[in-house]
């Protein structure tokens, strides 16, 4: 019943709109968007390490560097509502990393080059039920970017299991606009990607019992100026441009996930 | 010799007719309603007979001399009546209609002044609630929202008593547990108004015959059907419409069959069509039925069976995911609905002894299903009440009873346990996945023990030593738990009164539940201490001032909170204290009530310290004015509570799998919003017509437009917010039929 609840509260948040709330697609000022690993999944042996980079624009930023500390851990919980640190962890391991927003060529925006490796301790199974050496057991990935002494923090998982079989990230292979190649959109143009990469995986449920799972792949879409109809969408489907476009340069990225820590991003900048 | 016989003839005629009598027989019916009025005086003047009504309202008088004559009935309460040139002729039985002075919006019986039970609680009877303003058009449940005690929820479907949560309260239709009690957004409530008797509300302190609730109950109780006449009534306002008809089946049976649809949603629809953000594919829709029948078998013996159902269904498609959360898009369907059949049968033994016996016999559902990620739960559920009274002497009475239930429960599942702490839940994908079918049963087993004790037939004291024990077998435990009431009478116009009891209620499913929640958990408890005092100023009479005062404390242990290694675990506390004051005052045409809670209510979470609950509403004035004159009503409702408490959040995490954020929450509940305030208005207006009443009624929510924040919106990664006001001026209009 109170899920029943908060989901009508979710209603009545939607239907009062949120015009002064800033957009969740538009790209005006610094923001992670992705984190990528080569690997979203690593098979539990002794040694492992991890390296990841981030996906990020910083357009009203003139191209700066950007430092950051980068902490490695065995995930505290995140899911049952243990906050997001590594602190007081004791598998906690940290590195220093930074990026040039000046090199990064679309309106400062683009990935971060890839970080030191992070050493995954080898007691990452202890204590843990076969289901979730299976499933896998989250070792995460925290950027704490500090921006105008603000800071930015965004983390990934990266899965450790027992199964051979790996995920491996998805692949974004173009945009377009209208079904056509990717030009400057206008008032009611189309957005759409070209997508690959859909595995298929089990899934261990909470009852023991094993479920054979497609990957369901989603696009998050994000622009420079303008407005989109939805930012969110399944892959295979297209969002509206809600704006009329003036002169100056558009930047366009499209992240692809697999709802599985698999992620591709594809931007473009339209003069 | 002949003018002598015409003399003798037109004398004659003269004197026979001067003697001449007819015989006049009426029936006298209230206007409007046509409810028989028996043992009313109907007088003729000038001959100064006089009749008594029957129970049917007929009467009649035998030898009426022909001529002119004025027949008068003056009855309290209603107006005079007055009647000339009907003893001209013998007519056809006369049809009298005898209107009330005041009459309140449905007409009903009353079968005779509900005698209260536990000190504790507080009542409004129908006549009560279908006129107060702010109900939302005579709601019982919205109408319960104006006693002390009671919390402002805002467009929570949920009843809130003296601080403590949500779930701590308990509903009951009849005395049987029902799933919830007010349709989606808490609008209104699931049974028709004009069918229900009166509610009642059990806060701190309350007796042994209910539990499983640390908060208090609130429980509704249909009315009894009309056994001297038919009559339905209809009404159709800007949300819903409905009906009821009852009436006599034969001289031991009657029926009551009551109905109500709401077509909110059409409005809503429309709404939404200006909406790119979603498209309601269904309209919303609630709708309820109630049945009642019951028979008198004999002087000893009545059976009442009560049929309730209600069913509330909502469906659309989210085109923009809500809080940007992707999880949170797609198609939404939401089906909520329960139905209870509930025989009850009553014996008498004498006027000492007394036994109650009935069953409720239902399904419950719930069908929430978010682009795939569902929960279905679909629960049979019997209850069982059985009492025994008697009063063994005039110092001596008792009560003993049974209270069970027993379920069986389908769950179908696909929903991420979402950790949610100081009312900031994590984003829905997120959450901890969890998909699985699981199918259990469960009963709760509760015997009573209620007694009242004098020392002495003159004694001003009486102490009710009472006792409850409870078996929840999800849990497998078993309570013993002690419930003391006492009472001293000063004068017959000032009580004292005090109470302290122990109260356990089992975790929720979802909580205990050995693949979602945690099956370790242990019941939270709560001990209530309460103390009062009532002093009745108006002597015996109708009119004057009426002032109750109660203090409570409640001391809560085992609270079920958020845990990040057991999803939920008994470690949290609480402690609520606080004092309430209702003040009544009716005199002539105006009736007022000045109800103010004070309360301090707090949590004690391992791991975020004591902080205020969600409802810690630290100050609640109700104040309400009613006018009543000729055939209009007019009252109102002020409102000023203290803003709720809510959780600041200070920043978000960027969760780059799920693509979402997740909030960092500051101090729990340490800040608050704005003081609420509000404004309520009602105006009903009668048209009574011989057989039938027409009433238009105005209801007028928020009549100041106060803005009263309620709830807190945040950009995606939570760096900018604003907050979103509580409802807007709202009017609804309606029109009532009675017949």
């Amino acid at each position: 019943m109170k899920k029943t609840l908060l989901l009508l509260q979710f209603l009545l948040l939607i239907s009062c709109g949120d015009d002064k709330l800033k957009k969740v697609e538009t790209l005006n000022s610094f923001r992670v968007l992705a984190i990528e690993s080569a690997s979203p999944e690593l098979t539990q042996s002794a040694g492992l390490s991890v390296t990841v980079r981030p996906y990020v624009s910083d357009i009203n930023g003139n191209g700066r560097i950007i430092n950051a500390v980068i902490d490695g851990c065995i995930d505290p919980g995140i899911s049952l509502g243990a906050e997001v640190t590594c602190d007081e962890n004791a598998s906690k391991v940290s590195v220093n990393y930074s990026i040039n927003t000046s090199t990064l060529p679309k309106l400062n925006s683009g990935w971060g080059s890839y970080s030191a490796g992070l050493a995954i301790p080898d007691m990452i199974f202890t204590n843990k039920s076969n289901r979730d050496k299976y499933n896998g057991v989250p070792y995460i990935v925290i950027f704490n970017f500090t921006v105008d002494g603000v800071i930015f923090k965004s983390f990934k998982r990266i899965l450790i299991t027992s199964r051979t079989s790996l995920n491996s990230n998805p692949a974004l292979n173009g945009l377009l606009l209208n079904s056509s190649t990717l030009a400057k959109p206008n008032l009611n143009d189309y957005l759409s990607a070209t997508v690959s990469g859909v595995e298929n995986y089990d899934f261990v449920l909470v009852d023991g019992t094993v479920e054979n799972r497609n990957e369901t792949l989603t696009m998050a879409w994000y622009v420079s100026s303008g407005e989109l109809d939805i930012s969110k969408a399944n892959a295979s489907e297209s969002v509206k441009y809600k704006s009329n476009q003036s002169s100056s340069p558009l930047l366009i990225v499209g992240v692809l996930r697999d709802e599985r820590g698999g992620v591709s991003v594809l931007d473009n900048l339209l003069q | 010799m002949r003018s002598l016989f015409f003399l003798f003839l037109i004398s004659f005629q003269l004197f026979s007719q001067e003697n001449e009598t007819i015989v006049i027989n009426g029936k006298l019916l209230e206007r409007g309603t046509k409810k028989p009025l028996k043992d009313v005086n109907v007088f003729l003047l000038p001959s100064k007979f006089k009749a008594i009504t029957l129970s049917d309202g007929s009467f009649e008088f035998a030898k009426v001399p022909k001529g002119e004559c004025e027949l008068i009935i003056n009855l309290v309460n209603y107006n005079k009546l007055s009647r000339v040139n009907i003893c001209s002729e013998a007519s056809e039985m006369l049809t009298l209609y005898l209107e009330k002075t005041f009459s309140t919006t449905f007409q009903t019986t009353v079968k005779g002044k509900y005698k209260k039970r536990d000190d504790q609680s507080q009542s409004l009877t129908q006549e009560e609630f279908l006129t107060m303003p702010g109900s939302f058009g005579g709601d019982p449940v919205r109408a319960a929202q104006n006693l002390p005690g009671v919390a402002r929820t805002g467009a929570s479907a949920q009843i809130v008593i003296q601080g403590a949560s949500a779930q701590d309260t308990k509903y009951n239709i009849n005395g049987h547990q029902v799933p919830l009690v007010f349709h989606f957004g808490g609008l209104s409530s699931v049974i028709i108004p004009e069918a229900v008797d009166r509610v009642d509300l059990l806060p701190s302190g309350y007796g042994p015959e209910y539990s499983r609730a640390i908060g208090g109950v609130v429980g509704l109780t249909t009315k009894e059907p009309e056994t001297d006449r038919t009559k339905a009534m209809a009404y159709v306002d800007l949300f819903n419409a409905g009906g009821l008809i009852e009436g006599p089946i034969d001289d031991k049976s009657s029926f009551l069959v009551a109905g109500r649809y709401s077509y909110i949603g059409l409005v809503l629809k429309a709404a939404a069509k200006k909406n790119d953000n979603f498209q309601l594919t269904a309209a919303p829709t609630y709708l309820d039925l109630t049945s009642i029948y019951e028979r008198k078998i004999n002087a000893n013996n009545k059976f009442k069976t009560t049929l309730i159902g209600s069913r509330d269904e909502l469906k659309l498609v989210l085109n923009k995911a809500a809080q940007n959360d992707p999880a949170l898009r797609g198609n939404f369907y939401n089906r909520t609905g329960f139905f209870r059949v509930i025989p009850e049968f009553t014996t008498e033994f004498d006027n000492k002894r007394k036994l109650e016996n009935s069953v409720a016999i239902g399904k419950d559902y719930v069908l929430v299903d978010i682009a795939g990620q569902y929960l279905n739960i679909d629960s049979s559920v019997v209850t069982q009440r059985t009492e025994f009274s008697q009063e063994l002497s005039t110092k001596y009475k008792y009560f003993i009873g049974l209270d069970n239930q027993f379920s069986w429960t389908n769950v179908k599942i696909n929903l991420p346990n979402t950790f949610s702490v100081g009312g900031v839940p994590n984003p829905f994908s997120v959450g901890d996945k969890r998909k699985f079918s699981v199918t259990n049963s469960q009963s709760l087993i509760g015997a009573y023990l209620r007694q009242e004790i004098k020392t002495s037939e003159t004694s001003p004291w009486t102490f009710l030593p009472n006792v409850r024990v409870d078996h929840f077998s999800l849990t497998k435990e078993l309570f013993l738990d002690p419930r003391f009431q006492m009472r001293y009478r000063i004068d017959d116009s000032l009580y004292l009164r005090a109470s302290w009891g122990t109260y356990h209620q089992p975790p929720r499913p979802q909580e205990s539940d050995r693949l979602y929640g945690n099956p370790d958990l242990v019941s939270p408890r709560s001990i209530h201490y309460t103390a009062g005092w009532i002093k009745d100023f108006r002597a015996g009479a109708s009119e004057g001032l009426e002032i109750t005062n109660n203090f409570f404390l409640k001391d809560l242990k085992n609270i079920i909170v958020p845990d990040i290694t057991k999803r939920y675990s008994d470690r949290g506390t609480g402690e609520i204290y606080g004092s309430e004051v209702q003040v009544k005052y009716k005199w002539s045409e105006w009736s007022s009530q000045l109800v103010y809670t004070y309360l301090n209510s707090t949590r004690t979470i391992p791991g975020y310290g004591k902080r205020p609950s969600e409802f810690d509403q630290t100050h609640n004035l109700n104040l309400i004015a009613s006018h009543n004159r000729n055939k209009w009503t007019y009252s109102a409702r002020l409102r000023l509570v203290s803003g709720n408490p809510y959780t600041p959040i200070t920043g978000g995490t960027l969760d780059s799998d799920n693509d979402v954020y997740i909030p960092t929450r500051g101090q729990i509940y340490s800040q608050t919003f704005s003081l609420f305030n509000q404004l309520d208005i009602r105006i009903d207006r009668k048209y009574i017509y011989d057989t039938w009443i027409l009433t238009a009624y105005l209801d007028i929510q928020n009549v100041m437009n106060a803005k009263n924040p309620s709830s807190i919106q945040y950009s995606y990664d939570f760096s900018q917010s604003e907050k979103v006001n509580g409802l807007p001026i709202l009017p609804t209009l309606g029109i009532k039929g009675e017949f």
